[in-house]
């Protein structure tokens, strides 16, 4: 290999190359680390979407939030699931789960 | 190899500086973005936070002693107001109101005395679905604002 005072040209190649896997892990790493606020902030509008709807199944939602089967295909969905227990079921099958109650709130910012 | 006035590796040498040179001012350029983001990211989570604590227990309906979670009774908003002036202080501002149909349900908007208008270099927003009595067609919407 050519070699010069200071470097070989075996050298220039190696800093380049690490140089290059340098660069795509800090873009890597820092893209991983940037929607964390959101899904927080959608997993508490899919909240709210449940408990308002307890006060009012006529009312729609606002405009800038979409729920349920219009997320479908949305980048960033925010999901609640909310436990709830059904203690008018007989209290032979306390054990049961069929005393236990689910339901799930899927929301999507619209736009 | 060597040319009129420059080796090879004096080339290759300097091609190297460049990178340098380029990737260390392209990194400092970040970095002051990135300081500006971090200052959004802390705006951003107290603006959720606040607005977390307004619909869950601030602003919430009593009854029987039973706090109802997003059912926001106007009659409480006082107390958001001086939640705020205690938990931001200058230079951060805030503003928080209700959008609601009809309008006159609505209560007075709350502003700290700078404001949170487009002149500020950063504002967090925070929107959460609330339930009003009287309200009608959509469920009415809390926006609270923090920025510097």
């Amino acid at each position: 290999m050519r070699k010069g005072i200071v470097f070989t040209m075996d050298a220039v190649y190696a800093l380049y190359i690490s140089f290059l896997i340098m660069s795509t892990l800090i873009i890597v790493l820092e893209a991983n680390t940037n929607y964390s606020d959101d899904s927080l902030a959608l997993a508490r509008l899919s909240r709210d979407v449940y408990e308002v709807k307890k006060y009012d199944q006529v009312m729609k939602l606002p405009n800038f939030v979409l729920n349920g089967s219009d997320c479908d295909g949305k980048s960033y969905i925010g999901s609640a699931i909310v436990f709830g227990y059904n203690d008018t079921a007989n209290d032979a099958n306390w054990q049961s789960k069929s005393n236990v109650t689910t339901k799930s709130e899927k929301v999507c910012l619209n736009g | 190899m060597k040319g009129q006035l420059f080796t090879a590796d004096v080339l290759a040498s300097l091609l190297i500086v460049t990178v340098i040179v380029a990737y260390t001012t392209w990194e400092l350029e970040q970095v002051y973005n990135r300081a500006s983001d971090t200052e959004y990211e802390k705006l951003n989570a107290l603006a959720n936070d606040i607005a977390q604590m307004a619909v869950k227990n601030i602003l919430a309906n009593r009854s029987g002693g039973v706090i109802r979670a997003n059912w926001i009774e106007p009659g409480r908003w006082s107390l958001l107001s001086g939640n705020m002036s205690e938990m931001i202080l200058p230079p951060y501002g805030y503003e928080a109101n209700i959008t609601v149909s009809p309008a006159s349900l609505a209560p007075q908007k709350i502003s700290s005395s700078t404001g949170c208008d487009n002149t500020k270099a950063n504002i967090a927003v925070a929107r959460r679905i609330i339930y009003m009595r009287g309200a009608t067609g959509e469920f009415p919407t809390l926006t609270i604002k923090v920025c510097v």
